[in-house]
């Protein structure tokens, strides 16, 4: 007989009592392990979904509405020894063709054999190099997201409408209104799960963008862009995004970033952008080259009118040059003619003639400027003066073949058109009709866009010297074009995911402490059955510490043995959560696919963990036990000393009293506020309330054991319930404090709907959230763009739009798992907002108070330089992981980092998920970006649903999706709100092992009592009546804990419940009837288990 | 073996036996065997025997909280076998006391509410209770301590107060198991005194089991259980 034999013997002897401490071990295990294999489920699914979203791609040129060529993939995969593919990716819409469904915001992707290989995926088109030309496929390919929205099987025909990539800015001045879009109509060829690509996406989230995928050529063909792409990707393990960059430098060439050189008539070259307009980083290196003579800038526009006194020439073409056939000295107020004009105006040298000229402002107002120049001289239409070519590619002019048929971006007066002109635009076409300094073009006619519309070397060059010193100067990436390091971003963004694992543990928090406390109550129950025993070995001589620690060992065995259960019962905890996450908590996670994933570590992990919880409660159960000696453990007579006070009564009257007139200060302080502080104070009240309510609890239970009111069945029983007045007030105590917890969060419920009409509300006030999937380049609030759509006046009277420019990236908002590592980026209307002082702030930076509205601090400049920027607060805190006044680095259209520094936050708003600038701040780090795609609508409400009927029809060409903003927002709350509800059911079912506590509870009353109830039913006393003693006893601690959180949680929920349209989850209460109703049941088997059989036992036994 | 008095029987055994079969397993063990044993009104009694003889078994045939394996058990005449569990708590309610070695007195409430809790049984009268309970509490010494709690007794005046629960619903009989067991030799005298005074005065059958000669020896009669068997203990000797 060893220490190790007396343990095993004991062990198995009180195998069955053990047995529910081994049972608490393992329900805390599997709670424990089971959350953080939630984690690891959902880390390993958004790997998953990264790798295929990006497939075996490792980076990316994208070029939006940079045309390259489709044949830099070739050079790409041959300078990096890769796989490369080229793509056409194009916003598009999809539809039905009986128009039943429809989606907006589709990424139409045009690829051939290059890019299915990158997924082995077998060619569905069929697009690899045929020896005869084969004709190209018209079908098209669906992703399963896109597939189930339009309910379209293989063989259903469906519409694509797309828009034609740009080069020329939408935005720029003499764009062409035309609609850019094209329809195609095609049949569905197969739909494509996730081997397939389907869940292509630049964009790391866990939601599958729809996706279209049609042939590379049919696409190339059918926008008019032969041979180009606008997306390579890149296959090249093992190389750094440097190399690939180089590998770029050395591939590219000028016609990828729409740059071309030209010959003059005059013999010399230029350089013409497809862009029309030089951007600065092009301008400075074409005007860099080294030449003799040097280049020569030239900047030509349409002017709408050149008036001199009477006669005036409608839409002519100035050119704004150095020298021929400008004279070297021309001053910057002087014009130089050509004949045709001069005749027409009837004017000579020396005279002043008029330019009438539109300049582009913010969303394409078209504001007409004019200014003066004084005749310096007339010259012959002929030679220098007579070039075509002076005018650039304008898409709306130059294939036209009269001046009706221009489309310059703005109302042509198309009366004011006289032969005259169609015959010059018939001989001449865009030749200049006048000419002007340079100096002086660029004082009127610079934009964003630049200030050049070619460059010129009139020298004795080669077209290839000229490209290779062009080339020298310029980078890719100054033209736009840079790599993206995909690969490493989307294991970036899924490494730095919220982590679902100490989540869950919070919220399994209230079910971990519950099966501790269980286990704790069960081995209490254990070692009260053995305090003779535990007496005897004191008795003999054993010291106290060997005692404790064959305890301890007992206990340790049977909780490590629990725990190695639980961690087998964890794998399906953690799958029941995935399964809860992907269905009825599927608004917190955004996705109906979540993978079981189980990493070995994380199973010693929580074994661990939870083995050592369960031995420390084990241990504390003990320490509590241990401290009576051997005398009181042999003594019948030690259950007879009863606490007669629940604590110090002056403390316990000073919380019941304080508690209570505390609660109804804040109440009272607060009343009829529903905004987050209100919310706050209300929560704090309902704490105070419940610490009031429990010490109110204890004074009863005090008040209860003093003598004087006529002794009945009910005193009997109530004098029960004061008999151990520390277990009855920690029974109450753990109910109501669980109670409370679980219902009292519900106080931090959003509802999107409380105050939606409110400008200071997550709506902004505003109606309608909308996001087009193509831009909107005019201004929706005004006559022009009305006109546009074909909005009618009268309807839309009352309705205002402020629009937001948009750079795509990751959404950083709590609807993405996964951390954004390029969020998406808005350029705001400062003043628009400012002005309306629309939303609430959550946070404002110290320091940076304005006056005014928060909105303008985006207008104002720091001192490091960093651009202002403003952010929701919760993308700002969980989905960046940043907090106000501190920095973000952002990437520019040319690759190029910026420091944005937070000024601000807003509270919960519909701009979740994006950062925002001022437009300024955005156009000058994009300003290829065309128009406008998100708008935050101003409109009554009580037209919600007509308005959104008729905008979703007049709209639908741009892919406008327009929800009502209350319910944008309500979809970013429901993610609050579902972990919310997730906490309620794992708080609940935390309450429902809280109650089987009370049912060890129970039983440990009724065995401490056996005699005494042996003695009362020697008396008489029918066993029901016994019974329903102790069931009176139990059930009134059980419902004193429940109610007593109940009403405490009850105002601390009042501003949420109060006037809202959302009421407590019924869910809530039915999971606390439930758990009042198990805790009876526990309660009434409790004592029918302890009552029956041999209830007489207890007096035999002596 | 009959054991009978003279008197009319309060309680009668007729051929009582109780066999209990081990809870591992084997041979049943034959406990009591055959016994006839006649109590008459205000008697007292005393059965004493050797530990493990069936004396707690006899007792608790007696006061109802057990059946018998075989034989006949009466109350009054009343013959006891066609009794539910209810129904012979009932007659406990109302016809007998019991005191045990250990009190059990309930540690939350007052020296009186113990003495009357057995009033609490549903469908006993409870009037005049009080005033009874008083009066028994006076009568045993214990007059000053009606609003202490058990944990502030002594346990001598713990087994008084058990005795007078016991007697609260003025019952026919008292069935007293090893009464003095857990007490010191005073204590015990006094409450050997206080038992016999109340058989005495209050004419209540009073049949104690007891290891203590000191009772045994102030009982009306002594009975011996031995090997199953109900015998006379000659006090002359």
């Amino acid at each position: 007989m060893n220490f190790a034999t007396l343990v095993r013997r004991s062990l198995r002897y009180h195998g069955r009592a053990q047995a529910g401490v081994m049972l608490g071990a393992a329900v805390g295990s599997a709670v424990l392990v089971g959350a953080l294999l939630v984690g690891d489920s959902v880390r390993y699914t958004l790997k998953q979904m990264a790798a295929a979203r990006l497939g075996p791609v490792d980076f990316a040129l994208v070029g939006g509405d940079r045309l390259f060529r489709e044949g830099l993939s070739a050079n790409l995969a041959r300078a990096t020894e890769g796989r490369a593919a080229p793509v056409l990716l194009v916003p598009g819409t999809a539809a039905r063709s009986d128009g039943a469904a429809r989606a907006n915001r589709v990424q139409v992707l045009g690829t051939d054999w290059r890019f299915w290989d990158l997924s082995q995926t077998p060619d569905p088109f069929d697009s690899k190099p045929h020896p005869f030309a084969a004709p190209v496929p018209e079908v098209v390919w669906l992703n399963e997201r896109l597939a189930a929205h339009l309910r379209a099987n293989v063989g259903d025909e469906v519409v694509l409408r797309v828009q034609k990539p740009s080069l020329f800015s939408r935005d720029a001045p003499l764009a062409p209104e035309e609609d850019s879009s094209v329809a195609l109509r095609l049949k569905v060829g197969a739909v494509a799960g996730d081997a397939q690509f389907g869940r292509f996406g630049l964009q790391a989230s866990q939601v599958a963008p729809f996706t279209a995928f049609v042939p590379l050529r049919l696409l190339q063909t059918k926008l008019d862009a032969p041979r180009r792409a606008n997306l390579l990707l890149l296959d090249a393990d093992g190389l750094t995004l440097d190399r690939v960059q180089a590998a770029l430098a050395e591939s590219w060439s000028l016609d990828d970033a729409g740059l071309s050189v030209r010959e003059t008539p005059s013999g010399g070259w230029e350089l013409r952008s497809a862009h029309v307009f030089f951007d600065a980083a092009v301008r400075d290196a074409a005007l860099g080259v080294k030449t003799s003579p040097v280049p020569r800038g030239v900047l030509t526009y349409l002017v709408n009118e050149i008036r001199f006194g009477e006669h005036t020439v409608p839409y002519s073409m100035v050119a704004a040059l150095e020298g021929d056939p400008a004279p070297a000295d021309l001053r910057p107020d002087e014009i130089v003619v050509n004949a045709w004009l001069a005749e027409d105006l009837g004017c000579k040298p020396g005279d002043t003639i008029t330019l009438a000229y539109f300049v582009v402002g913010p969303m394409r107002t078209l504001v007409e400027e004019s200014a003066e120049f004084k005749v310096r001289a007339i010259v012959p239409l002929a030679g220098a003066a007579a070039d075509a070519s002076l005018m650039p590619d304008f898409p709306g002019l130059k294939d036209s073949t009269s001046c009706r048929e221009w489309d310059p971006g703005f109302p042509l007066k198309v009366d004011k058109i006289r032969d005259r002109d169609e015959d010059y635009w018939d001989a001449h076409k865009g030749t200049p009709k006048a000419f002007i300094s340079l100096a002086a073009g660029r004082s009127l006619w610079q934009s964003r866009f630049g200030d050049l519309t070619a460059v010129r070397y009139d020298g004795e060059n080669s077209a290839e010297d000229l490209d290779a010193a062009l080339r020298a100067r310029l980078s890719p990436a100054l033209v736009g074009l840079t790599f993206e390091a995909v690969a490493e971003r989307a294991a970036r963004a899924s490494a730095e995911a919220l982590d679902f694992g100490p989540l869950f543990l919070g919220f399994s928090f209230f079910l971990i402490v519950s099966a501790l406390l269980l286990l704790g109550l069960l081995f209490g129950f254990a070692l009260e059955r053995r305090t003779e025993e535990i007496g005897i070995l004191l008795a003999l001589g054993f010291p106290r510490t060997w005692v404790r620690r064959m305890l301890l060992t007992e206990g340790a065995a049977v909780a490590l043995l629990g725990g190695v259960l639980g961690a087998a019962a964890g794998a399906a905890y953690a799958r029941a959560m995935l399964y809860g996450l992907s269905t009825a908590w599927k608004d917190a996670v955004g996705t109906g696919t979540l993978y079981y994933h189980a990493e070995p570590l994380t199973w010693v992990l929580g074994l661990s963990v939870s083995t050592a919880l369960a031995v420390s409660s084990v241990a504390f159960v003990l320490r509590r036990q241990s401290r009576r000696s051997a005398r009181e453990l042999l003594s019948h007579g030690a259950g007879l000393a009863i606490a007669s006070n629940v604590g110090a009564s002056w403390l316990t009257w000073g919380v019941a009293l304080g508690g209570i007139c505390g609660a109804a200060a804040l109440a009272l302080g607060f009343w009829g506020r529903r905004d987050p502080a209100a919310a706050g104070a209300f929560f704090g009240a309902g704490a105070l309330l419940l610490s009031s309510g429990i010490a109110g609890c204890g004074l009863a239970l005090r008040g209860l054991g003093s003598s004087g009111a006529r002794f009945t069945l009910i005193r009997l029983a109530l004098l029960g319930m004061a008999r151990r007045p520390g277990r009855s007030l920690a029974t109450v105590g753990l109910l109501a404090s669980g109670t409370f917890l679980v219902a009292a969060v519900g106080a931090f419920r959003l509802d999107a709907d409380q105050g939606a009409q409110e400008r200071h509300s997550g709506t902004g006030g505003f109606t309608f959230y909308g996001e087009s999937a193509f831009a909107v380049v005019h201004d929706l609030s005004s006559e022009d763009g009305r006109r546009m759509y074909a909005l009618d006046d009268e309807f839309m009277a009352d309705v205002s739009w402020a629009p937001f420019r948009l750079q795509p990236g990751d959404e950083a908002s709590c609807l993405n798992l996964n951390r954004a590592q390029a969020p998406q980026v808005l350029g705001a209307p400062v003043q628009a907002l400012a002005g309306r002082e629309a939303f609430a702030f959550a946070e404002v930076m110290p320091g940076r108070a304005a006056a005014g509205s928060p909105w303008t601090l985006l207008e104002a400049e720091e001192p490091d330089g960093a651009i202002p920027a403003i952010v929701d607060q919760n993308s700002l805190l969980w989905a960046l992981g940043k907090q106000v006044g501190q920095t973000l680095t952002l990437t520019n259209e040319r690759g190029q980092t910026f420091t944005v520094r937070v000024v601000a936050a807003l509270a919960p708003s519909v701009l979740q998920g994006s950062v925002i600038l001022s437009e300024q701040a955005f156009m000058k780090q994009y300003p290829s970006v065309s128009g406008y795609r998100i708008f935050l609508v101003d409109a009554p409400f009580n037209r919600q649903d007509a308005l959104l009927a008729y905008l979703s029809r007049q709209l639908q060409d741009t892919g406008m999706d327009l929800t009502p903003a209350a319910r944008r927002l309500a979809e970013f709350n429901a993610v609050q709100n579902t972990y919310l509800s997730t906490f309620q059911v794992l708080g609940g079912l935390g309450l429902v092992l809280g109650s089987l506590g009370l049912g060890v509870v129970v039983l440990r009353n009724v065995f401490e009592r056996r005699g005494e109830l042996g003695v009362m039913r020697a008396v008489g006393f029918p066993s029901a009546v016994l019974g329903k003693v102790v069931l009176g006893e139990h059930a009134a601690l059980l419902s004193a804990g429940l109610g007593c959180g109940l009403c405490a949680a009850a105002l601390a929920v009042w501003p949420a419940l109060h006037g809202s349209t959302s009421a407590w989850p019924v869910s809530l209460l039915i999971t606390l009837a439930a758990v009042w109703l198990l805790g009876l049941l526990v309660t009434w088997a409790a004592t029918r288990a302890a009552l029956s059989g041999e209830p007489l036992a207890a007096l035999r036994q002596e | 073996m009959s054991e009978q008095s003279d008197s009319a029987a309060l309680m009668e055994l007729e051929g009582v036996g109780k066999v209990y079969a081990p809870p591992a397993g084997g041979a049943p063990v034959s406990v009591l065997r055959g016994i006839d044993l006649r109590i008459a009104a205000g008697e007292s009694v005393a059965i004493v025997g050797p530990s493990g003889s069936g004396k707690s078994t006899l007792l608790n045939i007696l006061g109802t909280l057990d059946r018998p394996s075989e034989g006949r058990v009466r109350l009054n005449g009343e013959d006891l076998a066609a009794l539910d569990d209810e129904q012979l708590a009932r007659i406990r309610s109302r016809r007998i006391g019991f005191i045990f070695q250990a009190h059990h007195l309930l540690p939350q409430c007052s020296v009186l509410e113990n003495v009357l809790l057995p009033t609490l049984v549903p469908g006993l009268s409870a009037s005049g209770a009080e005033a009874r309970a008083k009066e028994l509490l006076g009568k045993v010494g214990l007059s000053e301590r009606i609003g202490h709690r058990p944990g502030e007794l002594s346990g001598g005046e713990c087994q008084r107060v058990a005795v007078v629960r016991a007697l609260i619903n003025q019952p026919a009989a008292v069935l007293a198991d090893e009464p003095t067991g857990a007490l010191d030799g005073e204590h015990a005298d006094r409450l050997a005194d206080l038992l016999v005074e109340l058989n005495r005065d209050l004419g209540v059958t009073l049949v104690a089991v007891t290891h203590a000669p000191a009772l045994a020896a102030r009982m009306g009669r002594v009975l011996e259980l031995r090997g199953g068997q109900l015998r006379p203990v000659d006090r002359t000797s």
